[in-house]
C-alpha cells in the first residue's frame, strides 16, 4: 500500500543550523566561510502584483526602486534572485527568473566580479524564455546584509540593451537555491547507506573534513533545501522476479515506485525516490541506475544495488569494509545526481546539454566513475572531496528549472498553471466556464467553452467592443492531465476594426470559444481530465481566468472507438469550427454516418447541425476547370439544399432541444436556432419561424444551471422577436 | 580457453554492430543504442584459446570498422566505444561496472 503519511524532517537544515552558529559568534570549522562573515548567497525575491491602472507602489524597503521601470514592463508579476557569490563552492554567479503571467517567463545569467563588499557586477549572457521583453545586458548588484535573514536585501539594476536602467529590490528569502525531497526505501533484506564517515577509509585527501556525511548534507551544499520523506518503508522483494527472482527489472521499479513513494506524482516537482535493492536484471555490473525514463515524466525515481561489483572492494584494500560503504554512498550521489538531469563527466560535450559543455573526465566529481580517471579508483577517491563539479553546480543552481527539476518536461507544460499570479482586486475579470452542471463532455462531444467578462470595479472600464472575438490579443492554454500542456491555435484570427465601448461596473459581456480543434490539431479529443486557462491580454496588461477543468468521457462502445478516428481530423475541425463547410465533401459524408449511427449521441446534434448550415443557402466554391489546359482556377456555385438543410437543422437543434442547448452551451444555441428561424422565415416558413423561436424561449426559460436561470435580459430579447409574422433577424445574426 | 567479454559502451545510436572474433561472427545486431544513464548498451561473450586473438567491429551503417588484437591469458573484458566517429577501445582484467 502507498503510505499515505509523508512525515518530513523538520531538523533544521545544514546551512541554517550553521546560520545559527555564526549568529552565535562560531564559525563552523571546515568550510570556507570567513569567521563573523555574513554569506549572503541564496534566493532573493521580489513581488509585484498586476492592477489595472494605477499601478501600485513596490513594496517600499528604504531603498530607492525605479518605478517608472515598473510601469514598462507590467507583465513581472514575480522574480527571483540567485546569487551564489558565498558558501560551498561559490560560483560567483547571479541567475534570476522572471515570472509573468502564463507563458511570460524569462530566465538569465550573469558571471559576476565582485566590485567592493557586497557589491557585484556582471554580463548577461544566458537568457531564456520570452526574452523580448527583456533586453538587458548588464545587472549591477549591492547586497544589504544583516544578522537577521529578514532584513537582508539585494538591490539589483539591469541596464543595456537600448532600455532604460531598472531597479529592483529583492528581499532574502533562503539560502538555498531550490527546495528537494528525498525519500529512501528499500528491498526487503537491503540496508540503505545514507550516511558515511568521510575519513572511515584511510584513502582521502589530506585536507577533507572529517564528519558524518548524509546524502542529504550533499545536496544542502550543492544548493537545495534537502529534506527527507519518512522514507525506510521496505518494499517487498516479491514485487521482483516478474522476470528473474530477486533482481529488479526498470519497469518493476517503476512500479514499486509508484506503490511505495508516499509522493509518487505524474507531474513536475521538486522529488525524488532512492531505492536500495539487491540486484537489476542486468547482474552485478550495473551498480545504480536512474531507471526513470518510463512514461510522461522522467527522472523520479534511482535505485542502487547492494550486491553489485559496488560491494566488491579492490583485493588488499586496506578498509575493505569503509571501501564498501563509501562506494554505496557514492553511488546513491551519483544516481540521484542522474535524476538532476547531470550527465556523467565524459558525457558533457553530447548534443544534449543545455549550453555548449566540455567533457571533464579527469574530474573528481560525483558524475564521475571513480575506476575511469588516470590512477583508477585510488587516485580518484585520494582527491575526491565529496561534491560535485563546478561546471555541475552552475547547472544544479542556475539552469532554468525545467532542464533540472525531477519530471519536468516542455516550457509549457505545468508552468503555466503554476506560475500565473492573478491580481487579488482586478477590474475586470475573465471567467471561463460550461453552461452545464457538470464539465462534463460525453467522447466525441465538441467543447465550446463560454466566456463572460465581468466588470468587478465601480468606475466605467474602457474596453474594446469585440475583446472576446480578438484571439490574437489571448492566450488559451489546453492541458490534459499527465500530457504535456498545449496552446490552443485557433484556425483563424479575425482583422477587427477597434471599437471602444464602455463596460459599466458589475456589466458582463459574453462570448463562446469552440476550442476541441485548432491549427494544432485536435487539442481535447482522448477521454480524461483536462485544465483549461485564458488569459487576456489588454495592452500592457495580462487578465488572467479561473482553471477550468474538463472532463471527458471514455467512449462506450466499439462503433464510438472507430468512428473517432474519421472524426478527429484537421478537416472537420475546421467544419465544426466554421459551422460547416461544402469544400470537404468526403467529412461531410463523414459527419452524415456519424450522425446516422450514433444519434442518441451529443456529436449527432454538431454533426447535423454543420452539414445543415452548410446545405442553407447557396455556396461559392473555387475549383479548377479541368477542361481547360493549365487548369484555370474558376468559382462554381452550389447551389442550397433547404430541404436536407433543414431536416438537418431540426435534428440538430430541436430533437430533443434540452440536449442541443446544453451541448452547444447557450451562447451558441440562441445563436444557432435564431439563425435558422430567420432562415426559416426569409424562406417563407413563418409559422415553423415562430414555432422555432417559441422552443428557444421556452428551452432557455426552463433552463437552470447551479441554480441560476437564464437572465431575464436575454428571455425578454428573444421574446422580443416573438412577435407572430414578426420575426426581426436577431443583433447576432446580423453579424454573420 | 578463457574468456573475452566485449561490451558496447558510449556512443551507439540506432546502430547495427557486427562483432567478429578470429573471424567469425559472434555478434550482429541492430538497433544498438547507449543508455546514456549507464553508459551501457549490450555485451556479448564468448570462449577464446590463449594467445593472440582478432577481434574486428564493424558498423555498417556508419562505415566505420576497427580491428583490435589482443593477447590474451585470462578473462579479458574488452570495452567499444564510438567517439566522434571513431571506434575506440580499452581493455580491463576485470568486469565493467556501470552506474
Amino acid at each position: 500500500m502507498k503510505k499515505q503519511q509523508i512525515n518530513e524532517d523538520v531538523q533544521s537544515t545544514e546551512v541554517e543550523r550553521q546560520e545559527e552558529r555564526i549568529g552565535e559568534g562560531v564559525a563552523p570549522m571546515h568550510f570556507p566561510i570567513t569567521p563573523f562573515s555574513i554569506a549572503v548567497s541564496g534566493l532573493y525575491e521580489f513581488r509585484f502584483q498586476v492592477l489595472p491602472h494605477p499601478f501600485p507602489a513596490p513594496i517600499s524597503t528604504g531603498m530607492k526602486e525605479d518605478e517608472s521601470e515598473v510601469q514598462a514592463v507590467p507583465f513581472f508579476l514575480r522574480e527571483e534572485l540567485r546569487l551564489d557569490v558565498d558558501h560551498y563552492h561559490p560560483q560567483m554567479v547571479a541567475s534570476g527568473t522572471i515570472f509573468g503571467a502564463l507563458n511570460s517567463r524569462v530566465q538569465w545569467i550573469a558571471h559576476l566580479q565582485a566590485k567592493g563588499t557586497h557589491r557585484w557586477i556582471g554580463t548577461i549572457w544566458y537568457k531564456d524564455g520570452n526574452t523580448s521583453i527583456f533586453p538587458y545586458t548588464h545587472v549591477e548588484i549591492k547586497v544589504t546584509s544583516s544578522w537577521f535573514p529578514g532584513l537582508r536585501s539585494a538591490a539589483v539594476s539591469f541596464s543595456g540593451g537600448a532600455a532604460p536602467k531598472r531597479t529592483r529590490i529583492f528581499r532574502y528569502t533562503s539560502p538555498y537555491f531550490h527546495p528537494i525531497n528525498l525519500e529512501f526505501d528499500y528491498a526487503q533484506g537491503v540496508q540503505p547507506t545514507t550516511v558515511i564517515n568521510t575519513c572511515a577509509h584511510p584513502n582521502h585527501p589530506a585536507t577533507l573534513p572529517c564528519e558524518n556525511l548524509s546524502v542529504q548534507m550533499v545536496f544542502q551544499r550543492a544548493g537545495f533545501n534537502a529534506t527527507t520523506s519518512a522514507g525506510g518503508g521496505v518494499v517487498p522483494i516479491a514485487l521482483a522476479g516478474g522476470g528473474i527472482p530477486g533482481k529488479w527489472s526498470d519497469q518493476e521499479m517503476h512500479d514499486a515506485m509508484q506503490s511505495y513513494w508516499s509522493r509518487f506524482a505524474n507531474r513536475p516537482q521538486w522529488a525524488l525516490w532512492a531505492f536500495f535493492a539487491s540486484l537489476h536484471e542486468q547482474g552485478s555490473t550495473l551498480g545504480g541506475i536512474m531507471f526513470d525514463d518510463i512514461g510522461p515524466n522522467h527522472r523520479q525515481g534511482t535505485a542502487i544495488f547492494k550486491d553489485s561489483f559496488i560491494s566488491t572492494a579492490p583485493a588488499g584494500d586496506l578498509n575493505p569494509q569503509a571501501w564498501v560503504e563509501r562506494m554505496i554512498f557514492w553511488t546513491a550521489c551519483h544516481e540521484i545526481g542522474h535524476c538532476f538531469n547531470l550527465a556523467h563527466s565524459w558525457q558533457k560535450s553530447l548534443p544534449v546539454s543545455w549550453i555548449p559543455l566540455v567533457d571533464n573526465p579527469q574530474v573528481r566529481s560525483f558524475m564521475n566513475y571513480p575506476y575511469r580517471v588516470t590512477g583508477g579508483q585510488t587516485a580518484f577517491f585520494s582527491d575526491f572531496e565529496y561534491r560535485f563539479s563546478d561546471q555541475e553546480l552552475f547547472f544544479l543552481r542556475h539552469a532554468p528549472e525545467r532542464f533540472v527539476e525531477m519530471g519536468n518536461a516542455n516550457w509549457f507544460d505545468h508552468h503555466a498553471f503554476q506560475q500565473a499570479n492573478v491580481s487579488a482586486e482586478p477590474a475586470i475579470r475573465l471567467e471561463v466556464r460550461v453552461n452545464r452542471e457538470q464539465a462534463v463532455f460525453e467522447f466525441m462531444e465538441p467543447v465550446t467553452l463560454e466566456l463572460k467578462l465581468t466588470n468587478t470595479s465601480s468606475e466605467p472600464q474602457l474596453i474594446e467592443d469585440s475583446l472576446l472575438r480578438m484571439t490574437d490579443a489571448m492566450t488559451v492554454i489546453l492541458k490534459k492531465e499527465g500530457k504535456t500542456a498545449r496552446q490552443w491555435l485557433p484556425y483563424v484570427q479575425q482583422c477587427i476594426q477597434p471599437k471602444k465601448r464602455i463596460l459599466m461596473p458589475s456589466e458582463s459581456i459574453y462570448e463562446s470559444l469552440f476550442v476541441s480543434a485548432g491549427k494544432n490539431g485536435w487539442d481535447i479529443a482522448e477521454p480524461g481530465m483536462y485544465t483549461v486557462q485564458i488569459a487576456l491580454h489588454l495592452g500592457e496588461e495580462d487578465i488572467v481566468s479561473n482553471q477550468l477543468r474538463v472532463r471527458v468521457t471514455p467512449p462506450p462502445g466499439y462503433d464510438e472507438e472507430v468512428m473517432a478516428q474519421d472524426l478527429f481530423s484537421d478537416e472537420i475541425g475546421r467544419i465544426l469550427a466554421f459551422d460547416g463547410s461544402r469544400f470537404f465533401q468526403h467529412s461531410n459524408d463523414i459527419l452524415r454516418e456519424i450522425a446516422q449511427k450514433l444519434s442518441n449521441r451529443r456529436i449527432a446534434h454538431h454533426a447535423n447541425l454543420a452539414v445543415g448550415h452548410s446545405l442553407l443557402h447557396d455556396c461559392k466554391l473555387l475549383a479548377e476547370d479541368i477542361k481547360q489546359a493549365g487548369k484555370r482556377m474558376e468559382i462554381n456555385i452550389e447551389g442550397a439544399k433547404p430541404e436536407e438543410a433543414r431536416k438537418l437543422l431540426v435534428s440538430a437543434l430541436i430533437k430533443p432541444a434540452s440536449t442541443a442547448v446544453e451541448s452547444f452551451g447557450h451562447i451558441d444555441f440562441k445563436y444557432y436556432v435564431e439563425r435558422f428561424s430567420d432562415w426559416l422565415n426569409e424562406n417563407g416558413h413563418v409559422e415553423e419561424a415562430i414555432k422555432t423561436r417559441d422552443i428557444l424561449y421556452d428551452t432557455m426559460k426552463n433552463r437552470k444551471v447551479h441554480g441560476h436561470k437564464v437572465k431575464e435580459d436575454v428571455l425578454e430579447e428573444i421574446s422580443r422577436h416573438n412577435g407572430k409574422g414578426k420575426i426581426v433577424k436577431s443583433e447576432k445574426a446580423m453579424k454573420v | 580457453m578463457t574468456t573475452l567479454h566485449v561490451a558496447l559502451q558510449e556512443g551507439f545510436s540506432s546502430d547495427t554492430v557486427v562483432v567478429r572474433i578470429q573471424s567469425r561472427e559472434v555478434l550482429r545486431k541492430a538497433n544498438v543504442n547507449t543508455r546514456l544513464q549507464t553508459g551501457y548498451a549490450d555485451s556479448v561473450e564468448t570462449e577464446v584459446h590463449v594467445g593472440s586473438v582478432n577481434v574486428e567491429v564493424i558498423l555498417p551503417s556508419r562505415n566505420i570498422s576497427k580491428k583490435i588484437r589482443l593477447q590474451i591469458s585470462v578473462p579479458t573484458y574488452l570495452g567499444v566505444s564510438v567517439v566522434k566517429g571513431i571506434i575506440e577501445s580499452t581493455v580491463s582484467q576485470t568486469p565493467f561496472g556501470y552506474v
